[in-house]
C-alpha cells in the first residue's frame, strides 16, 4: 500500500508545505492523553479529566462550527452578498442591529466565528463586526431560554445577562480595534471552484485545528484550576467577579450550558453575572478561533475592552437594578 | 517518471474518519461519555455532514491539519467508561445543580420505582422538601468521596461542564474512596439535611454512563 502526502494547495498555485513539527506534537499529545490516564493515582485521574474535557469540548462545538461555516458560506452567495451590500449602505443601522442579530442565529458562540469573518470580508464596518461578535452570542434565543430555566424566579439575572451584554457589545463596537485579515490563504478545490461545499470544507479546515488546540488548552488549564479555587474568593464580590471571569475564560464551555454551571456555583450575584456575560464573548477557545481570523492584535484589543466592560457594567447592574 | 497512483491520500484522511468516528460513537453509546443523550441526533447529523464534505468537496487537508483534527478522535476512542469512572474523585465541592434543559422524568417524584439517581433525589428534595420524601425506599449508584458520602457528576451540556452532586449515607460503612457502589436504603430528613440510611451497600463496576 502506498501512502502519498499530497501538498496542500494554496489559493493561486500549488505549493509544497514546509515541514512542520505539528504532526509530531499532535502525536505526542495523543500518546500522553492515551497513556497517562491509564496510570494510577492523581496524575492518571487528572490526565483523564483533561482527556474527557478535551474531547467533550470538541464534540460539543463541532456541530455549531459546521452550521456557522454553512451560514457563512451562504452569506458569500448572491443573496448573502446583496444582504451585506444593503447593510453596508446603512452603517449606523447595521451597527445598531448587529448585536441583536443573535436572535436569528441560535448558534453556540463558536458558530458565530465564521459568520463574523464573512461580515469582515464583506466590508462591514468595525462597529458592526465587533458589535456582532460581542452581542450575538448573548441575544441567541437558546441562551436566553437556558438562562431562564437555570435561574427560575430570578429575572434580574436573566435581564442582566442581556442588558449588560448589549452594553458590552456597544462598547466593543465603539472601542475595540478593527478586525484585520489574518494572513491565511484559502485552500481551494482541485478545479479551483469555490462552491458551497468547498467553502464550508475550507472554513472547517481553517477553524477545525484551532478549535481542537483551543479545547486542549482549555481542558488542560481547567484540570489544574479547580472550581473551588475560583469560588473561594466569592466572599469579596469584586474579587469574586474577577475570579469567575477567569474561570469562564478557562472553562470555555458552550453558551447554551453555562447558565446551569453558573447557577450551581456557590457565589453571589455579581460574580455569577460576570461569569455569564464574559463566557460567550471571550474565552480561551474563542480567543484561538478569533486570533486565526482577525489577528492577535484584535484579540488583545477586544479583550482589553470587554473584560473591564463586563466587570464595570455587571457591578452597576447588580448595584442599581431594581431586580 | 511515472506518477504513483495513491491508494491512501492523507489529504482526505481526517474528513473521511471524523464523520464515521462520530457516528460510531453514537451507535456504540460512547458519546454519552462526553455529551448528554439528547445531543445524539445532533451528532448523527454532524457526522453525515462531515461525511458529505469528505466525499463531495474537493478540499484536501494538509498533514498538519490532519494530525490535529484526528487528535480528539484518537483520544476519544481510547477512553472507556471504566477509565473515566475510575478517575472521578469528587475533588470539586458539591454543586447546587438546577433542573436542566431536556431533563427526563424525576423517578423520585414520579414514584417510578426504587432505582433512582442522586440527581433525582437532590432535585426532588429541592422541589418538595425533605419531609415529603422521608421514608422513601431508593437504590442509588455513585462513587464514594468521603467516609459517609457518595457522589455523581452531572453534565449541563457536556462533560467539560460536569459538576458533582452528593448524597450523605449515614449509618453504614462505605468502601474506600473512589469505589463505585449501589446503596439501597431509605431517605431520611434529619434536621436540615436529606440523608440515605442504607440497608445494603454493594461495590459495582463503573456504569456505562459515568456522567448523569
Amino acid at each position: 500500500m502506498a501512502i502519498v502526502l499530497h501538498p496542500w494547495r494554496g489559493a493561486s498555485r500549488p505549493r509544497v508545505a514546509a515541514p512542520s513539527l505539528m504532526p509530531a506534537l499532535a502525536g505526542l499529545a495523543a500518546l500522553v492523553l492515551v497513556a497517562v490516564p491509564r496510570m494510577s493515582g492523581p496524575l492518571g485521574a487528572r490526565a483523564t479529566a483533561v482527556a474527557v474535557a478535551f474531547v467533550s469540548l470538541v464534540v460539543e462545538s463541532l456541530p455549531f462550527l459546521l452550521v456557522g461555516a454553512a451560514l457563512a458560506a451562504l452569506l458569500g452567495g448572491r443573496a448573502g452578498m446583496r444582504l451585506l451590500e444593503m447593510a453596508k449602505d446603512r452603517p449606523r443601522l447595521a451597527g445598531a442591529l448587529a448585536p441583536l442579530s443573535g436572535v436569528a442565529l441560535p448558534l453556540c458562540d463558536c458558530g458565530i466565528v465564521p459568520i463574523a469573518r464573512r461580515l469582515r470580508d464583506g466590508g462591514m464596518s468595525r462597529a458592526a463586526v465587533n458589535g456582532f461578535v460581542a452581542g450575538a452570542p448573548l441575544t441567541n434565543p437558546i441562551v436566553v431560554v437556558s438562562t431562564l430555566v437555570a435561574f427560575p424566579g430570578s429575572p434580574g439575572m436573566v435581564l442582566g445577562r442581556i442588558v449588560v451584554g448589549l452594553g458590552v457589545a456597544a462598547l466593543a463596537a465603539a472601542l475595540a480595534p478593527p478586525p484585520r485579515a489574518a494572513p491565511v490563504p484559502e485552500p481551494c478545490s482541485d478545479e479551483g471552484r469555490p462552491g458551497f461545499l468547498n467553502t464550508v470544507a475550507a472554513e472547517m479546515n481553517g477553524m477545525g485545528p484551532t478549535l481542537v488546540l483551543g479545547a486542549l488548552a482549555a481542558a488542560t488549564l481547567k484540570a489544574f484550576l479547580p472550581t473551588t479555587t475560583a469560588t473561594s474568593w466569592a466572599d469579596q464580590p469584586l474579587l469574586g467577579a474577577v475570579a469567575m471571569m477567569a474561570l469562564a475564560f478557562v472553562m470555555s464551555i458552550c453558551s447554551q450550558a453555562d447558565a446551569f454551571v453558573a447557577a450551581s456555583l456557590p457565589v453571589g450575584a455579581l460574580p455569577r453575572l460576570a461569569f455569564l456575560v464574559l463566557g460567550p464573548l471571550f474565552d480561551l477557545r474563542l480567543a484561538g478561533l478569533y486570533r486565526r481570523q482577525f489577528g492577535t492584535g484584535w484579540v488583545v484589543g477586544y479583550g482589553a475592552v470587554v473584560v473591564p466592560a463586563v466587570l464595570v457594567l455587571a457591578t452597576a447592574w447588580t448595584t442599581w437594578s431594581p431586580w | 517518471m511515472d506518477d504513483v497512483e495513491p491508494v491512501v491520500r492523507v489529504g482526505r484522511l481526517a474528513p473521511c474518519l471524523l464523520g464515521p468516528g462520530l457516528l460510531a460513537s453514537v451507535v456504540f453509546g460512547r458519546d454519552q461519555l462526553f455529551v448528554r443523550p439528547w445531543f445524539a441526533p445532533v451528532l448523527v447529523v454532524t457526522a453525515l455532514a462531515l461525511a458529505l464534505l469528505a466525499i463531495r468537496s474537493g478540499v484536501e487537508t494538509s498533514p498538519t491539519t490532519t494530525a490535529v483534527l484526528l487528535l480528539p478522535l484518537v483520544v476519544g476512542v481510547s477512553l472507556s467508561p471504566g477509565l473515566v469512572g475510575r478517575a472521578q474523585t469528587g475533588a470539586d465541592g458539591p454543586a447546587v445543580v438546577q433542573t436542566r434543559i431536556g431533563e427526563g422524568q424525576n423517578r423520585v417524584l414520579d414514584d417510578a420505582g426504587e432505582e433512582v439517581s442522586i440527581l433525582d433525589v437532590v432535585l426532588a428534595e429541592r422541589q418538595v422538601g425533605g419531609v415529603a420524601l422521608d421514608g422513601r425506599g431508593v437504590s442509588v449508584e455513585g462513587f464514594v468521596v468521603a467516609e459517609s458520602r457518595i457522589s455523581r457528576y452531572v453534565m449541563a451540556c457536556c462533560a467539560a461542564d460536569a459538576r458533582p452532586v452528593t448524597l450523605d449515607v449515614v449509618g453504614g460503612e462505605l468502601p474506600p474512596e473512589g469505589t463505585w457502589v449501589r446503596v439501597r436504603g431509605f431517605l431520611r430528613s434529619e434536621g436540615a439535611d436529606m440523608v440515605l440510611r442504607p440497608q445494603t451497600v454493594t461495590a459495582i463496576p463503573t456504569p456505562a454512563r459515568p456522567f448523569l
